[in-house]
């Protein structure tokens, strides 16, 4: 008796197993035929076209919105959908460059870094977009309109612009510095005064960031990274770079600057700034928004911005970030990717970009606009941030050329290389790097 | 006509058995065995994406250039520097806690056991972020400050190579030594008690016995767990990548691939270093299995155990009849 049972569980449980093992069958087949990449579908079920639009990550709604919005204006032409990407710049690059490497065609239009022109257009991964934008070239900021140029070819669409301030604390200091040079002079007062206090904080990680301040810096006193057609290293040439990594290994033997700064990103020296633990900060627009309304901050209404200093009698010089829109090359809607990026780049998202999300026009005329004045108040102060504003080297190398020049920089400040042995290794790897035999 | 089934029972079993393992092998081919040949074969080649057009076959020439530049080395003797340190440290705790959780606690023993294991399954991204703040300066405990103080010039920790380094050795361990833990424990509580009882009657002292009977038994988990732990530290990547960037020479080979292949696109290069990374490790495996061939007592008692259990149950097995 107890047998007929045994069987009859065994067979159930038989039962169990094939089903189980059949259910195992389909799913691997079905992730076979999913393998080859989620790609967005080409038209959706109504039969109006997607584009996919490779994006930072949004997590505020905005851009959904706006998408939205540019979609229904074009009375149902076109449908965005948002691709995302990121979260840091690295990273983001990282991954488009393998999806189009891969000439993956869900991708239609990307948001693309300024760094990244020349070497996405090199690859041939985006689209020449002159003709398009030789006509409306004028009505956008120089400095931004020149981030999308390459071998006198328009590859891109300004769509915001951003450069770095100076933040200052105003109950420590009574005015915003003019150079370098007085900068170090004021936070040896102020932390004589106030012992502990970081006198100026900025990114010295070895990273994209802190080859944005190495070229602040190198380029405030006169250095250029690259030759005007992009084929020589002329870092070297003049007394440029020496002077300002002489003028970093000097702020960090006085403890004007704290040796943690070597490992600072933008938002470490936020944070110690926002602790009141500094005197002076470089940063990017965004910290202005946050610093006054972050519920931790120690620094509400206690600090101000300037532009950039510069060294004295030389020059000042403000490496600008920001986005530009391009098109893929192997995307199936140009005309309809093109609509969408004039309706997303359109002086109302520009307007409302610039208050909501700290992200600055690059439409000429919002910098005059008496209500964008009232709605950003440091409109006017980035506006001469932009004036000196000055592009990072063009070039299909520039991945090769950064590391070459964010390590150096970060060696100088931790003090394992001198400004001349740092000036050497720079233009000796940049020039490597431009004969495309970059060292290991 | 044969059926199928008729030819498979013609087969012997060793065979069919082999008939058995090939899905599985072709499995294996595919996912392991096909990526790491298409590394080799790239690694051959000057091949930068961004290039495409320059692609040709230059034979061994990216491994010369390698093994001829100093950040290769640099970056080779910090992998095994911080293998040999983090693995020998962790080692050491994940032996301590083992013989200690053995003890038991009573019926907080499994809640403890448990509890051990959180570092372990929490992500190494999150907890190196975790760690990479408590090791700066300006946002770290007061306390943790003035301890650092004592390491490293103005308490900056990750200023420096050595400390940076230490301070991933710390990271790696309050991670990793709770699964050293674990592995031994599981060793520990499968020695016979008989040997202990045993060496109570020769009168052993306690240390003749954690190293006459205790240290011998473990053996085989002790292996398995170094191997395991030298295996994953000397590919380490996303600690170093999160903590220091690789700045200060901390870069280990891993980052140094990675630098080639994902940043600069250049997978000739990044390839061969790919492959250099896959022969070190391979090369301390095989030099572990080979140790562990050449310890046959520790591979002896367990048949022997094994049988004492089976005899066991046939036994217990008799008595219910």
């Amino acid at each position: 008796m107890g047998r007929e049972r045994d069987d009859a569980r065994s067979g159930y449980r038989d039962a169990r197993i094939r089903a189980f093992a059949i259910l195992l069958v389909l799913v691997f087949a079905a992730l076979l035929a999913a393998g080859c990449g989620s790609s967005a579908d080409d038209a959706d079920a109504n039969g109006v076209p997607v584009l996919g639009f490779m994006t930072w990550r949004d997590q505020t709604g905005f851009d959904e919105e706006k998408f939205a919005k540019c979609a229904k204006e074009s009375g149902g032409k076109y449908r965005i959908e948002a691709i995302p990407m990121g979260p840091s710049v690295d990273a983001a690059r990282e991954q488009l460059t393998r999806r189009l490497a891969a000439g993956d065609d869900s991708i239609d239009m990307i948001n693309l870094d300024v760094i990244w022109t020349a070497e996405f257009s090199d690859a041939g991964w985006i689209l020449d977009l002159s003709e398009r934008m030789g006509p409306i070239a004028d009505q956008y900021v120089p400095a931004a309109l020149e981030s999308t140029r390459y071998k006198d070819k328009y590859w891109a669409v300004p769509a915001g612009t951003n450069a770095a301030l100076m933040y200052y604390r105003t109950d420590l200091v009574d005015h915003a510095p003019e150079t370098y040079e007085e900068l170090a002079e004021m936070a040896k007062a102020a932390q004589a005064k106030q012992p502990g206090i970081a006198g100026f904080v900025f990114q010295g990680n070895s990273y994209e960031g802190g080859m944005v301040d190495a070229l602040e810096f190198m380029g405030s006193a006169n250095a250029k990274v690259l030759s005007d057609d992009g084929t020589k290293a002329t870092l070297d040439d003049g007394d440029g770079a020496t002077y300002a990594l002489s003028w970093l290994q000097s702020i960090m033997d006085d403890k004007v600057s704290p040796k943690v700064v070597t490992t600072f990103m933008e938002e470490d020296a936020r944070l110690a700034f926002q602790k009141g633990d500094a005197v002076f900060m470089r940063n990017w627009p965004y910290a202005w928004a946050l610093m006054n309304q972050d519920k931790a901050s120690k620094v509400k209404g206690k600090f101000d911005i300037a532009p950039l200093p510069g060294f004295k009698d030389r020059s000042s010089a403000s490496v600008l970030g920001g986005q530009n829109l391009g098109i893929s090359s192997s995307t199936k809607h140009p005309e309809l990717a093109w609509e969408a990026m004039m309706c997303l780049t359109g002086e109302d998202i520009q307007r409302e970009k610039a208050v909501k999300k700290g992200e600055m026009p690059t439409l000429k005329r919002l910098y005059s606009d008496p209500q964008m004045a009232k709605d950003v108040p440091f409109i006017d102060v980035l506006a001469k941030g932009l004036e000196t504003g000055v592009n990072r080297p063009t070039t299909p190398y520039y991945n090769d050329v950064t590391i070459v020049i964010y390590k150096a920089y970060n060696d100088v400040l931790n003090g394992r290389l001198t400004p001349e042995e740092a000036v050497k290794e720079m233009q000796h790897g940049v020039q490597a790097a431009l004969d495309g035999k970059a060292e290991i | 006509m044969r059926s199928p089934a008729a030819i498979l029972d013609r087969l012997d079993e060793r065979k069919l058995g082999f008939l058995f393992v090939v899905p599985a092998l072709v499995l294996m081919a595919i996912v392991a065995g096909y990526p790491v040949l298409s590394a080799v074969w790239m690694s051959l080649h000057r091949y930068n994406v961004k290039v495409p057009d320059d692609y040709a076959f230059i034979g061994l020439d990216n491994y010369v250039r390698i093994l001829a530049s100093d950040t290769w080395w640099t970056a080779t003797f910090t992998t095994i520097g911080f293998t040999v340190l983090s693995v020998s440290i962790e080692f050491a705790l994940g032996l301590t806690m083992a013989l200690v959780m053995n003890k038991g606690f009573g019926s907080a023993t499994g809640a403890i056991r448990v509890a051990v294991l959180v570092p372990w399954a929490t992500i190494t991204i999150v907890t190196a972020l975790a760690w990479k703040w408590i090791f700066t300066p300006t946002f770290t405990f007061d306390l943790f400050r003035s301890i650092m103080g004592i390491f490293a010039e103005e308490s900056c920790m990750l200023c420096g190579k050595w400390t940076s380094i230490f301070a991933m050795v710390f990271a790696d361990t309050w991670k990793t030594a709770p699964f050293i833990a674990l592995l031994l424990l599981a060793g520990l509580q499968s020695i016979d008690s008989e040997m202990y009882e045993a060496a109570d009657v020769d009168g052993a002292s306690a240390r003749t016995k954690f190293f006459r009977i205790t240290l011998p038994a473990l053996k085989p988990a002790i292996l398995v767990a170094v191997l395991f732990r030298s295996l994953d530290s000397m590919r380490m990547f996303d600690l170093g990548y999160v903590m220091t960037g690789g700045q200060n020479d901390t870069a280990t080979v891993s980052m140094v691939s990675y630098d080639f292949l994902i940043k600069k696109l250049d997978m000739g290069v990044g390839s061969a270093m790919s492959v250099l990374v896959f022969l070190m490790v391979l090369a301390v495996a095989v030099l572990f299995v080979k140790v562990l061939g050449a310890t046959p007592e520790g591979m002896e008692k367990k048949p022997s155990r094994r049988e004492r259990r089976l005899s066991g149950q046939a036994a217990t097995m008799e008595m219910a009849h």
